[in-house]
């Protein structure tokens, strides 16, 4: 049971406001240091500015998000959201055809050339028209002389539904902070790996991944397709996971995850892969491996650890051109590749530096470096998270829920009417929770409908 | 940009200058065939509008979505298409075209400045929720906008009026109409941003393997959102309206303003796909 003082704290809509307010200008701070300063001038900007730089640490979203402080102002919001959501749904139950009026009322009289039988008809049309709900009381005489109407329940419902939805964000967010575990695996063409931590470039909550029992993931058949001027639209690889001669196949593409046992895997990463030897002049082999090099930009130089503590700088371009002597690329699609090195010494000095197209070897000051292949390599990003469900699930409720609130607003009008000669006369009492001076726009609206003419037998219109 | 597409493009931009001199010259100075003239240079330039960006689908296969260029292509269009369903509904609202149309014309000139080449579609943009996604983003953003500058003409208005209780009966009742068209683009904005947030996260879990990671953009979407939130509390709950709800609208804006444009030059997830 929650005690009066305590409800009232909790329901007080201005300091749930107060609360959104201060959450959002927080997160704004925090966001604020992100977006203006570049990675690389971060440390500059540590080293000239130290208290500035903890302070925004403290305040970055990630952490925020993690902070008790922080998280009290949401833990607030749920406990006023509950109370509002048991509030709600005893209004939903108690709310009735036209019982109680709204906030702001209006009232208009129409005079409806029609007898009262047939006028009454025309607002019962009209109210059904306008998706009110009405009942017909009857008089003292037994016959009826007021129409009451309402319409709204199915935007109580939607309001509950809204909050519900955000009642699930925050248990999702929740489940998501306690349970998820995921990182990047770097998988290249021929190359399995056994799928534990172990393997993972990076992992979070690595103390939850599950045990995958001497699981081996490999992949092969990196297809990408590319545009006319050769960018690339598409790339799938099918990924295997094998375990105890148990074999699954699946086949990923960018935005196109696959699931095992709970864990999804989604092709994030992408580039080429060359299979380099390279031998030093007594023809030893210092290098036999497969590099994992950076798609983009085309002739990123990365380098590749040597047997003798050297280094092999390569580039990589996959359609090779030169324009005034520069190399190039005319496109990413692998027709043409050529890979430009540099073989640098233990000291880092550069000892010889040449070119060696697919399928070839070349000798540079005695040393030779073969390009025998060209592979493919895909970082992939394997996580679990048991909060993505709630998550959904909070989607759907909170946006139906408001798109149901928003098209049902809370109304209710009633009709009155008293036979005047061949006329009718007609008064409408409504009310409405919001949008008053659109409401009256809309009941002024009926009422001129209502002092239509009726049509008559022959379709033209009667006076 | 496609010659077909320019040509469309700079007619449809000269039809949205018109309005805009048309507009100006009726709402400075009473001038009636300038209104005239401007409704049917926006209606003009509206269809050119589409046209360009029909024609940019036609050639590129896919629908005007990515980086700057396109998105303010499309989002200048959307902008202009809220005004135009919310002056047919509520001609209370129309005496907001000058101001509108010269957002329109600042968004297309924003992305005019940035390269309009011909690129097929990316591998991570290939995926059903971008549309949802997209859509509802331009359909947030539209109506925030279009709210704020409701809002800002609302406070104009007031200023000359002064005090309510010695107006006109019908400039009280059309200022009322005006505040409350605000509160409703308001209510509008912040379902089609609840939905774009969604669909984005549920977007983002396909590609990046989570819903949210705390990105400069995502922070910004959250934190318009609160805001919109906290609007809406105080116009339905509290009751705000007429000033205090107008000056709550002008400035919200600026939340979306970040989201949308960002505060800074640093790349992240988002921008580097956008």
């Amino acid at each position: 049971m929650v005690s009066k003082r305590l409800r009232r704290f909790l329901l007080s809509r201005d300091a749930a406001i107060a609360v959104m307010v201060l959450m959002a200008g927080l997160l704004a701070l925090g966001n604020l240091p992100s977006q203006l300063i570049e990675p690389q001038d971060l440390p500059a900007f540590e080293a000239d500015h130290p208290t500035l730089t903890w302070l925004a640490d403290r305040l970055s979203p990630e952490r925020l998000a993690r902070s008790p402080w922080f998280l009290v102002l949401p833990a607030y919001l749920v406990g006023g959201i509950s109370l509002s959501v048991v509030s709600r749904a005893r209004a939903l139950r108690r709310q009735g055809v036209g019982r109680g009026q709204q906030r702001f009322r209006c009232e208009r009289v129409a005079l409806v050339p029609l007898p009262a039988a047939s006028a009454s008809e025309r607002v019962r049309e009209a109210l059904e028209r306008g998706g009110f709900e009405w009942d017909e009381p009857a008089g003292p005489d037994g016959d009826p002389r007021e129409l009451r109407a309402a319409r709204g329940r199915v935007g109580t419902a939607g309001s509950l539904a809204f909050h519900v939805g955000l009642l699930l964000l925050v248990v999702g967010g929740m489940l998501s902070l306690l349970t998820r575990t995921g990182g990047e695996l770097l998988l290249a063409e021929g190359f399995p790996k056994p799928f534990t931590p172990a393997s993972f470039l990076t992992l979070s909550g690595a103390e939850r991944f599950p045990d995958t029992g001497g699981t081996r993931v490999s992949v092969r058949d990196f297809v990408a397709e590319y545009s006319r001027q050769g960018t690339p639209v598409d790339y799938s690889v099918l990924l295997t996971l094998e375990r105890e001669g148990d074999r699954r196949e699946f086949l990923l593409r960018v935005n196109q995850a696959a699931w095992w046992e709970g864990l999804q895997l989604t092709l994030h990463r992408y580039g080429f892969a060359p299979e380099l030897v390279a031998r030093d002049p007594r023809g030893q082999v210092v290098l036999d491996a497969v590099g994992v090099l950076r798609l983009l930009p085309p002739g990123t130089e990365d380098t590749l650890p040597l047997a003798d503590g050297g280094r092999l700088a390569v580039r990589l371009y996959p359609d090779f051109s030169t324009a005034d002597g520069e190399p190039g690329t005319r496109s990413l699609e692998p027709k043409r590749p050529v890979i430009l090195f540099r073989w640098l010494d233990p000291d880092g000095r550069e000892v010889g530096a040449g070119s060696v197209e697919l399928g070839a070897a070349a000798r540079v000051a005695g040393r030779e470096v073969a390009f025998p292949s060209l592979r493919a390599w895909g970082g992939f990003l394997v996580g679990r998270d048991l909060g993505l469900w709630v998550f959904a699930a909070a989607a759907l409720f909170g946006t139906v829920g408001l798109v149901l609130r928003l098209s049902f607003p809370d109304q209710t009008i009633a009709a009155s009417w008293e036979p005047e000669g061949t006329h009718t006369r007609v008064t409408l009492r409504a009310s409405t929770r919001f949008f008053p001076a659109l409401f009256e726009e809309r009941i002024g609206a009926l009422a001129r409908q209502l002092e239509l003419a009726a049509p008559s037998a022959d379709g033209t219109e009667e006076s | 940009m496609h010659t077909v597409e320019g040509i469309f493009l700079w007619a449809g931009v000269l039809a949205y200058v018109t309005c805009f001199v048309a507009a100006l010259l009726s709402s400075l100075f009473g001038k009636q065939r300038a209104e005239v003239v401007a409704r049917w240079a926006f209606g003009i330039g509206l269809g050119l509008h589409l046209a360009a960006g029909i024609t940019r689908w036609i050639v590129t296969g896919h629908g005007p979505v990515m980086y700057r260029y396109e998105n303010s292509l499309a989002g200048s269009f959307v902008l202009g298409l809220i005004f135009a369903v919310l002056a047919r509904q509520l001609p209370a609202t129309r005496k907001a075209l000058p101001v509108v149309v010269g957002v329109l014309l600042l968004l297309l000139g924003n992305g005019l400045t940035a390269p309009q080449s011909l690129i097929p579609l990316k591998p991570p943009f290939r995926s059903g929720w971008l549309v949802v996604h997209v859509t509802f983003a331009w359909l947030a953003f539209g109506s925030y906008l279009i709210a704020s500058i409701l809002a800002g003409l609302y406070l104009k208005a007031r200023r000359k009026v002064g005090d309510l209780e010695q107006a006109d009966p019908d400039t009280v009742r059309a200022l009322a109409l005006q505040d409350e068209s605000c509160g409703k683009l308001i209510a509008f904005g912040f379902a089609t941003d609840t939905i774009m947030i969604a669909s984005g996260a549920i977007w983002a879990h396909g590609l990046w393997g989570r819903y949210w990671s705390w990105d400069p953009i995502e922070t910004w979407s959250l934190i318009s959102w609160l805001i919109y939130g906290a609007n809406l509390h105080l116009r339905f709950t509290l009751g705000w309206s007429g000033k205090r709800a107008a000056w709550l609208a002008l400035l919200s804006v600026l939340a979306v303003l970040a989201t949308f444009f960002g505060l800074g030059v640093v790349s992240n997830v988002h921008t580097d796909l956008l």
